[in-house]
């Protein structure tokens, strides 16, 4: 049975706790300091990962976990009742229809109730869902695209057909919200339930779901009863139980929760970072207990005489670490959920990661508080153990020496001078100088890291990404990412020239652009019916090749109109060379090419076109038909900065030579690149400015205006970056702050019998600051040496995945860490010594304390 | 019955050629209630033989047994315990603590074995001292001959089976060492305390009941009063 | 049907803990149990460990005290007997001498055939040896009293001052016959805790040696100290000294210094002014130069305020 004899420790432990401010304060900032730091990065990457969680939802376009796509009314109401159903949302399809705006974007025609709107991010912000027949509630960019004002009542003209009726019919908005285009490339739109029944009248959801159209079936999104992890099992259930096959009535699941928990790659990025603070703030803490209990010594070894036990001991130092705790980490808590929420926007600015602001994730304060406290408990436990350790009778003996090293001689060479000196008082103690060394070199290492990092940023390897040239001209849509591009025939050829003229332009670069309209038939329905087997085979792998024969045939492929869109692009012959360095298949022939009878493909998300293909197409709806054979496939990504990144779904991208478009009636000029002499583009930036004045419906981007913007994400990183190196050098400032004054404060009388055996003022501060400065010096080397090293390795993992960054050596590290360091380390030492040596020398000596 | 008694007891240091012999082969027994001073010049081994009856080391060879107990082969945290529970120090520099005030120095040994204060007895420890007025003075705030007091009511709080003095009054001038060792003599009169006092002062050891003498380790004749 | 297990589970882990608890409180009452018999059986080998940080350990060393004060308080009584014991031998040893030196000279007395002169001579012996006798008996019986603690002394705060004029007083005609003067430095009287009449007469004692051992024409002084907690009366003499290797011995019984054959004496004095300034809680201090000086210190302790 434990003796009960506590509250002497814990008197003990108080009473040494209130007589060692000086510690007590370099400690309490050391544990303000890390767990400020490890609650900020929890901070940043919870509350990310949280808020990245929620826009992964709104990605896949619902809030809830599973949904019943295509379900007969009646279905669906089996489906409601079920006791496993949490919550649920119902919709019906009346129709998708592609005519007018929806060309581009597909627009889809539902009834919806309050929950199902809610779920799905659809709740009109202006308005409400339509009750009266005509109403109708719609995504804000079809009102856009329309050209009608974002108003309520006002009127929207709509073709569609269902199940093989056509209906023209106009209605009265009666609520519209906003959506993310680039998230939801398609529209849509919300009428009543009186009118879809009219609508749906004679429609069999039964069939459509099997056939093709999925007109009239019910979707109903839900929410399961029970945990994520019994998802599947539970919706099992509820499917036998209503007897519906999961394949026919559509059963998904929302892959947004299936990747619940957080992406790999940022607690990669966490945990990497963390064990960076840990280890600093392990060295530090450690450090500093460490010292204190070398300083009381004597008081140690007298409690152990008089009968204090090894563990007592060891509580004495816990207990006060663990005070210490008690105000440092709530502080530390705070002030880093602080930092780490001021820093969260800057650093999304940097990465341009979409994020939706989440509520404070009580996991940042448990696992910020959890960790900073084993830290503190295990930087504690072995100066407790030194404490328990210690023996009664080298205390009671103490003179102020440090434990013997192992040493027994020394070679002595010239006497003793005060360099060398020095140079031995270093080893003196390996343990505490390898951890001050450590501490600083972490630090110093990290700002090697970071520093290299942003000076690596390479400015042409990003404007390549974004603009080529100098000047991007084109339509103000271009720069806008809330709608897709539609041919605006905004640039005009006039305006063009009149800046060909312009003092200093070398050349001006066109892109044409045109939708094109793939007909289905020959090898384009061939290709287009792969592709259709393909989704089908993915949906429902249970079926076999007849089944699946058999839904193709009755599939209407008059659901996606009479052609495929096709983005074709028309480059002007400036561009050619950058077409020929991303080919990825087949032989650029530069000749060929311009023959206009070849074109290069771009992208092919459905694998319809092989290289030798012929393709045939309109650049109007009906307007004559062209071929073209393949003649290569280009790596679409790479043409970003010419603006060939728009895609639709089922569609592909081609690239041909401008001289196509030039034949064209009225062919649309996408952008315009203009080339200039380095010393013409400060005046063609007012001068092209000028002249678009009048044309509000152009806009225009100087490499300058991307370099700017990217220079401020540049310059986020390296506010983040910084601020995390400038805490851990702290933190390592400080240990070597601690360490010195300490060092000198227990050398207080071996100082003052150096004195006493005649070594001047002046040569006690040269050998103090020598010592001190080998210390740096070593703490610089490894940071020359290691530092380099790491930042290289490091630096170079990024920037091989990088658009804008390449590998930069920079001495400028050096350069600014060595004076301000060495400076440190001269000044310190002096400081201390002028503290310590107030007194003569005699009391010095005579001190026993 | 012996209160302290060694039987060869060795303690030597470092290795050959190097080997100091600071105990070489000591017997000695202590009565109960005697008042003993060893006396021996510097580097006689007195200290040391002080450490090994006082549990502070271990020896090399032979016993040490302390109120019946062996404990030369005891490991550090028994002879911490057994420290605590039977022995008393008073020490040439105090050795108090000074974070504690002059009552709670006093009963630090007892409260470390979590027992009950026997505040009669401590009270009457404190006032044949005279130290009642200075019970809550902190150590810095007394003089060289007081803090010794203090030292030795700490000493015997716990009624320890021997109290060890390595030269008491070391540290103080000749007037305040007369009291101070007055004070030893009495109280180990008063008390029933056994007592070993360790000097090199002649002056000193004649208080005792006996003197041993040791020197090179060795003991040699042993006198008494 | 979870709810039954987790009642289930708890009523088990109860029961369990019931359990568990009743039979760690068994053995450790089983434990103290034993120590209490090794206490009744005086056995200091216990089973249990005496030196470990645990309520169990700390009852085993208590119980080893415990039997350890029973044995002592046995033993001090063979103690005290014993003290006695050889206190009543070296009494009848002392006065062996003098008894057979009498004894010798009354038979040559009672034979007669010796001359007037002669006869004078031994009568004078007889009376010497006789008177010496009776001191000694004196000495002895009250020496006997204080050492077995027949007479309490009864200390009382008063002033010292008296005490020591007292004495002075006491042996002021012996020095005058050597022609030594006693010089007292002066003091303010402090009111020490003492019995005078006991204190008077072991300071009495000191004078009486300090005369004894001084040349004729010497010189003795007195001077009184107050420190912290003792008064110190100091007593010094300028005659033959004594080495640094008697000085623990000359308290001692029967203890006569090497340099003093030639001086009468019991070596009875010191003994018994030691024993009484030590039982009212004080003691004597002897520092010398042979053949330069001696001081005797006698402390006495101060009043508590």
């Amino acid at each position: 049975m434990r003796n009960n004899n506590q509250a002497v420790v814990r008197k003990l432990s108080k009473r040494s706790f209130l007589a060692n401010k000086s510690r007590n304060l370099f400690a309490l900032i050391a544990i303000v300091l890390t767990t400020v730091l490890i609650t900020a990065v929890f901070t940043i990457g919870i509350s990310l990962s949280d808020g990245m969680q929620q826009m992964l939802i709104h990605s896949y376009g619902r809030s809830t976990e599973v949904d019943f796509q295509y379900l007969t009314q009646d279905e669906a109401q089996r489906v409601a009742e079920h006791p496993l159903i949490e919550e649920y949302g119902l919709s019906r399809l009346i129709t998708a229809t592609t005519e007018g705006v929806f060309r581009q974007a597909q627009g889809e025609i539902h009834t919806a109730d309050e929950n199902f709107a809610e779920f799905t991010f659809s709740k009109p912000t202006t308005g409400r869902l339509p009750e009266a027949e005509n109403e109708i509630a719609l995504t804000s960019w079809i009102l856009d695209a329309m050209n009608l004002p974002r108003e309520l009542g006002q009127t929207v003209h709509l073709d569609f057909e269902v199940a093989g009726t056509p209906y023209s019919m106009d209605f009265t908005v009666c609520g519209f919200w906003d959506i993310d285009i680039n998230l939801n490339p398609y529209g849509i739109l919300y009428i009543s339930d009186t009118l879809a029944d009219k609508l749906l009248a004679g429609v069999n959801p039964a069939e459509t779901r099997i056939v093709a159209g999925y007109y009239g079936t019910t979707k109903l999104t839900a929410n399961i009863d029970g945990k994520l992890s019994e998802l599947e099992e539970n919706v099992d259930t509820i499917l036998r139980d209503t007897g519906i096959d999961a394949e026919v009535g559509g059963v998904l699941f929302n892959d947004a929760y299936d990747r619940a928990g957080m992406d790999v790659g940022i607690i990669a990025a966490m945990a990497l970072i963390i064990a960076i603070i840990l280890v600093s703030g392990y060295l530090l803490i450690y450090n500093i207990f460490y010292i204190s209990v070398m300083r009381d010594v004597r008081f140690y070894g007298l409690l152990k005489t008089i009968g204090a036990t090894q563990k007592q001991l060891g509580r004495i130092v816990n207990f006060q670490a663990l005070l210490l705790c008690v105000v440092g980490i709530p502080v530390g808590l705070l002030l880093g959920y602080l930092l780490g929420i001021v820093l969260i926007p800057v650093l999304l600015g940097f990465l341009s990661i979409d994020y939706m602001p989440a509520p404070p994730n009580p996991w940042i304060f448990l696992l910020g508080a959890a960790l900073a406290l084993v830290t503190v408990l295990i930087s504690c436990h072995g100066p407790a153990k030194k404490a328990g350790k210690i023996s009664p009778v080298e205390a009671v003996r103490y003179t102020g020496l440090a434990a013997a090293t192992a040493k027994k001689t020394k070679r002595g060479r010239d006497g003793a001078k005060i360099s060398r000196m020095a140079w031995s008082n270093i080893f003196r103690s390996r343990k505490k100088a390898s951890l001050v060394i450590a501490s600083l070199s972490v630090g110093l290492i990290l700002f090697n890291v970071v520093y290299t990092l942003v000076g690596s940023f390479d400015v042409n390897k990003f404007l390549q990404g974004h603009i080529n040239g100098d000047f991007l001209i084109a339509d103000t849509d271009y720069f806008s990412f809330a709608k897709p591009y539609t041919p605006s025939y905004t640039l005009g050829e006039d305006l063009l020239s009149d800046i060909k003229e312009l003092g200093g332009v070398q050349e001006v670069a066109k892109v044409y652009y045109a939708n094109g309209f793939v007909p289905i038939e020959g090898n384009m329905k061939d290709g287009l019916i792969n592709s259709h087997r393909k989704r089908i085979l993915a949906e429902k792998p249970s079926l076999s090749e007849q089944e699946i024969d058999e839904i193709i045939e009755k599939t209407d492929f008059s659901a996606y109109g009479d052609s495929i869109n096709a983005q074709v692009y028309g480059f002007d012959n400036y561009w050619l060379d950058k077409l020929e360095e991303n080919m990825i298949e087949g032989n650029f022939d530069r000749e060929k090419f311009l023959s206009g009878d070849y074109l290069l493909l771009g992208f092919d998300g459905e694998g319809m076109i092989q290289v030798g293909d012929t393709v045939t197409f309109s650049l109007d709806k009906d307007g004559e038909k062209r071929s073209y054979e393949v003649m290569g496939r280009v790596d679409y990504s790479a043409l970003n900065s010419l603006g060939a990144h728009f895609i639709s779904m089922p569609g592909f991208s081609v690239y041909l030579p401008s001289s196509e478009f030039e034949s064209l009636a009225n062919p649309n000029i996408m952008s315009a690149t203009v080339i200039a002499d380095e010393a013409a583009v400060d005046s063609l930036q007012t001068e092209i400015g000028a002249l678009l004045a009048d044309n509000p419906e152009v806009d225009f981007r100087s490499r300058a205006d991307y370099i700017a913007e990217m220079k401020s994400d540049n310059q986020q990183f390296a506010l983040i970056g910084f601020t995390l190196c400038a805490v851990i050098l702290l933190i390592g400032i400080l240990n070597f702050v601690n360490t010195t004054m300490t060092n000198i404060f227990s050398r207080k009388q071996e100082l003052a019998m150096l004195q006493s055996v005649g070594m001047t003022a002046k040569q006690s501060k040269k050998m103090l600051v020598l010592e001190s400065i080998y210390y740096m010096s070593m703490a610089l080397l490894v940071f020359v040496t290691a530092g380099y090293g790491v930042s290289y390795f490091a630096v170079n993992a990024v920037t091989q995945g990088s658009a804008a960054y390449t590998y930069q050596f920079s001495f400028s590290p050096l350069v600014f860490c060595f004076p301000i360091l060495l400076l440190l380390a001269y000044a310190l030492p002096i400081r201390v010594y002028k503290n310590i040596s107030k007194d003569s020398v005699v009391q010095r000596l005579r001190e026993n304390e | 019955m012996s209160v302290l008694k060694t039987e060869a007891l060795k303690k030597y240091y470092g290795k050959d050629p190097n080997t100091v012999k600071a105990l070489d082969g000591v017997d000695l027994a202590i009565q109960e209630g005697e008042f003993v001073a060893v006396v021996g010049t510097s580097g006689s081994g007195k200290s040391t033989l002080l450490h090994m009856l006082g549990g502070l080391d271990t020896p090399t060879s032979g016993k040490v047994i302390v109120g019946g107990k062996d404990i030369s082969g005891m490991t550090d945290e028994q002879l911490t315990i057994f420290r605590r529970r039977n022995v008393g120090f008073v020490f040439q520099n105090y050795n108090l603590v000074p974070i504690l005030n002059v009552y709670e120095n006093i009963v630090l040994s007892i409260e470390l074995d979590g027992n009950a204060v026997d505040k009669s007895f401590v009270d009457n420890i404190i006032e044949t001292l005279g130290l009642s007025e200075k019970k809550n003075n902190l150590p810095n705030n007394l003089s060289g001959g007081q803090q010794q007091r203090v030292a030795i009511a700490r000493a015997l709080a716990t009624k320890p089976s021997i109290l060890l003095a390595d030269e008491p009054t070391g540290n103080l001038d000749s007037k305040t060492s007369q009291d101070v060792l007055g004070v030893l003599k009495m109280t180990s009169a008063k008390f029933h305390q056994t007592m070993m006092m360790i000097t090199h002062n002649e002056q000193i050891a004649q208080l005792a009941d006996r003197v041993i003498r040791i020197e090179d380790g060795r003991i040699f004749a042993a006198e008494g009063r | 049907m979870a709810l039954a297990v987790t009642i289930i589970t708890a009523i088990a882990i109860c029961f369990l803990t019931v359990l568990f608890s009743y039979r760690y409180i068994k053995k450790t009452f089983d434990s103290i149990d034993q120590v209490l018999d090794s206490v009744l059986a005086r056995n200091t080998e216990l089973a249990f460990e005496v030196a470990a940080d645990n309520r169990l350990s700390k009852l085993t060393h208590k119980a080893v005290k415990i039997i350890q004060m029973n044995t002592m308080d046995i033993s001090q009584t063979k103690q005290e007997k014993e003290i006695i014991q050889s206190f009543i031998s070296d009494m009848s040893h002392q006065m062996k001498t003098p008894l057979s030196g009498v004894a010798m000279y009354t038979n040559l007395l009672l034979e007669g055939r010796i001359t007037e002169a002669e006869r004078q001579e031994f009568l004078s012996r007889v009376k010497t040896g006789t008177e010496k006798l009776q001191w000694m008996v004196d000495s002895l019986v009250k020496m006997s009293r204080l050492e077995v603690g027949a007479i309490e002394l009864s200390p009382v705060p008063t002033g010292i001052k008296q005490t020591i004029s007292d004495s002075i007083s006491t042996v002021y005609s012996a020095a005058a016959k050597k022609n030594i003067s006693i010089q007292t430095a002066y003091f303010e009287d402090v009111s020490l805790l003492h019995d005078r009449k006991w204190t008077g007469e072991a300071i009495t004692n000191i004078l009486e040696n300090a005369i004894k051992y001084s040349s004729v024409g010497g010189e003795i002084n007195i001077s009184v100290e107050t420190l912290p907690i003792y008064t110190k009366i100091s007593i010094t003499d300028y005659g033959i000294g004594i080495a640094p290797d008697e000085w623990n011995s000359i308290f001692k019984r029967f203890y006569r210094g090497r340099n003093a054959k030639g001086v009468d004496g019991a070596g009875l004095g010191l003994y018994l002014a030691s024993q009484i300034f030590q039982k009212q809680g004080g003691y004597i201090l002897v520092d010398s130069k042979p053949g330069k000086y001696t001081t005797f210190s006698t402390f006495l302790q101060n009043c508590k305020k």
